[in-house]
């Protein structure tokens, strides 16, 4: 099965309710996340949504566009800039090597302000 | 949400700080179950059909299950880390219903303008297979 040129988009809506819900997932109640009060002192003056919310819409993206007939193998990925909760996160990617399964992904706001990004590699299962 | 500590999570009465780490060292294992209430809560958050007892689960619930590890390993911990990056190479798919075992090592401590910059390697196991390995790039805040 050869492997498929794009990482099909993935949004996610992110709200309070979704930074409470990943929190209960991760065990991650940083008030950073959860807490306006405290994350109006803060330097982002704002929630912000949990990093590996992001990869894991990512992670999701990919899943997802590979089915069964492709498995992911490795990636690396750097967290560029906090996502305010509230925003739209969409996930998506490009094969960059065929020959290596390597493609660039990112996760993006509305403006297209990548706020997560780097490469994954794949190969047929 | 909780998992079963088994060695154990680095536990102190004060937060750790990033002279606290052990370069080079482990430092902690935690247990954490794909049960069938995270599954849940990964079906809200991602959508797509719930993953059922037995069936195989999405790679980032295991993710998920590594940060909530990661969490409880190191406690308590100072306010403002910053997760900066991750490395991840998947060994296998775990199926809903299996309990996780993580390990965490002190892979590299680095001040960097003035930043500390931590990298942590992580392995999960189910029993005696490998299942996820990695390595998590934090700023750690004091």
């Amino acid at each position: 099965m050869s492997l498929p040129d794009k990482i099909a988009p993935l949004e996610l809506a992110t709200s309070p309710d979704t930074a409470q819900a990943y929190g209960e997932l991760t065990f991650d109640f940083n008030p950073i996340h959860v807490d306006p009060e405290f994350a109006a002192r803060s330097v982002f003056g704002m929630c912000i949504s949990h990093g590996t919310m992001a990869l894991n819409l990512a992670i999701e993206a990919c899943e997802r566009t590979f089915g069964e007939g492709v498995d992911l193998n490795s990636l690396k990925i750097r967290f560029s800039r906090p996502m305010p909760v509230g925003e739209t996160l969409t996930a998506g990617g490009q094969l960059t090597d065929p020959e290596t399964g390597t493609y660039d992904i990112w996760v993006t706001l509305p403006d297209g302000t990548r706020t997560l990004e780097g490469t994954i590699t794949a190969a047929p299962a | 949400m909780s998992g079963t500590d088994l060695m154990g999570p680095a536990l102190k009465d004060t937060p750790w700080t990033f002279d606290d780490f052990p370069q080079g060292e482990p430092m902690a294992e935690v247990a954490v179950e794909l049960n069938a209430e995270r599954a849940a809560l990964w079906a809200g958050l991602y959508g797509g059909p719930q993953a059922q007892a037995g069936e195989p689960a999405p790679r980032g619930l295991a993710v998920a299950a590594m940060m909530e590890a990661y969490i409880r390993a190191i406690q308590p911990r100072p306010p403002g880390n910053v997760h900066a990056g991750q490395t991840l190479t998947f060994h296998g798919r775990p199926k809903v219903g299996a309990v996780l075992t993580a390990r965490f090592t002190v892979v590299k401590k680095e001040m960097k303008k003035e930043r500390r910059w931590l990298t942590l390697g992580v392995e999960m196991f189910e029993g005696d297979d490998k299942l996820l390995s990695g390595e998590i790039l934090s700023i750690w805040a004091a």
